[in-house]
């Protein structure tokens, strides 16, 4: 080896040295700090029961719907396609892999907003992206989709495309006129996210 | 004050300009180092040369302990970097694909750009592999890959956390580790050379 090797490698071993003497940094496993959230707080983070609407019936596929009331609530009626993580399991370990991901674009909802939003303040507070709330809820749903006021005669020519696609979209729902997709209780098909049989992360460590 | 870009400091048009520029720089040290040539990527996996180890240890090991000094001295903000996912059994199998193209090609993708660039016509068709095996894979990714793909998550795998040390210690080690086999992969380098060097004169008849 030349001498300059010998530099090289002892400035590469310094450069450990001083590394090894630095606190550690816990990349995204930690509550986001307050200037962070601040500002996922500030930004838009919610579907309209329009934007709902229009994915389920698209069937776009990067759509994952979190109903997080009871599963007694579950049971009576949810949206199309929604799986059920009750608010207060949000944070168990099985459920992680659905709410701390980033291949889908997951709505949050509940009977109003004040649930759902509790949900994703939560999640938002852990770092967890691409999380959205459904505004209004399935109140809102009921009273924006399944029974869509009529525009005023001299209304703006939008609200009444808005109207013809909130009928449209309560028949695809099963309500009134031609029914194709069944109201049902349970969802047809739930999109697949993939869950680790075993956390390969120690409790409270880095791993998250 | 770091990332400038996840941050809004700077644009997407000046991100974009930074990265050709960074691109341009990596290139041509790719180029200036040597690593165009397939002899010498190759030379790993016969420990004729171990340049390509060398280079990518000391690359990985040297931003790993930049990159928690800034972190240190508030220079770049950790939270806010991209912190992919382990998959493990993707990714080793991944790992293990990427080392047969390595082998047989003699270029990783980045290399054989730049090769490419130098007018090398193994180089062109390893290009042109690269972008079939690119469209092919998003092409058959949903019923081939998918499931595979989002199998075996860890969720994001700190090593040092998760064996319990301090990740400046773990750095540290993995210097030393460095050190050491780089001094190894020397000795290597130097016994193969030379018993090459003394196969090359028997073949022509040069015995010492």
């Amino acid at each position: 080896m030349k001498k300059t090797d010998y530099i090289i490698l002892s400035l590469f071993l310094l450069l450990g040295v001083i590394a090894a003497f630095m606190p550690n940094a816990k990349p995204h496993n930690v509550i986001l700090d307050s200037h962070t959230f601040l500002y996922k707080l500030s930004s838009e983070h919610f579907y309209t029961t329009d934007d709902v609407a229009k994915a389920i019936i698209n069937k776009d596929p990067s759509l994952l719907l979190i109903d997080v009331r009871s599963p007694e609530e579950y049971k009576k009626y949810t949206l199309p396609g929604a799986i059920n993580i009750p608010v207060d399991s949000l944070l168990l370990d099985k459920y992680r892999n659905y709410v701390d991901q980033d291949v889908y674009n997951v709505v949050l909802f509940s009977n109003g907003t004040e649930l759902a939003e509790k949900a994703w303040v939560m999640c938002t507070g852990l770092g967890y992206d691409h999380l959205y709330v459904m505004r209004g809820g399935l109140n809102r749903w009921f009273t924006t989709i399944f029974m869509p006021p009529k525009p005023k005669d001299e209304a703006h020519q939008s609200a009444f495309e808005l109207y013809n696609f909130r009928k449209a979209a309560a028949r695809y729902f099963g309500i009134g006129g031609t029914i194709e997709q069944p109201q049902s209780s349970a969802p047809a098909v739930q999109p697949q996210v993939n869950i680790p049989k075993t956390s390969g992360a120690p409790e409270g460590g880095g791993c998250e | 004050m770091g990332p400038l870009f996840t941050q809004g400091i700077i644009s997407t048009e000046v991100n974009h300009i930074l990265a050709f520029f960074i691109g341009i720089g990596f290139g041509f040290l790719l180029e200036a180092a040597g690593f165009t040539n397939t002899r010498k990527l190759a030379g790993v996996f016969y420990g004729y040369d171990m340049t390509v180890l060398k280079v990518f240890f000391t690359a990985a090991l040297t931003a790993a302990a930049g990159l928690l000094i800034l972190h240190t001295l508030g220079a770049i903000d950790l939270h806010m970097t991209y912190y992919p996912k382990t998959y493990w059994l993707p990714t080793l199998v991944g790992g293990l694909l990427m080392a047969l193209g390595f082998l047989t090609g003699g270029f990783c993708p980045g290399t054989s750009f730049c090769a490419a660039t130098t007018g090398k016509i193994d180089a062109m068709v390893f290009v042109g592999g690269i972008f079939l095996g690119i469209f092919g894979y998003a092409f058959t990714y949903e019923p081939i890959f998918e499931k595979f793909r989002n199998s075996y998550g860890l969720g994001r795998v700190n090593v040092a956390d998760w064996i319990g040390i301090p990740q400046g210690l773990f750095i540290l080690l993995m210097v030393i580790i460095a050190i050491v086999s780089f001094l190894v992969a020397d000795k290597v380098q130097k016994k193969i050379n030379a018993k090459q060097s003394k196969e090359d004169l028997h073949d022509l008849g040069l015995d010492e």
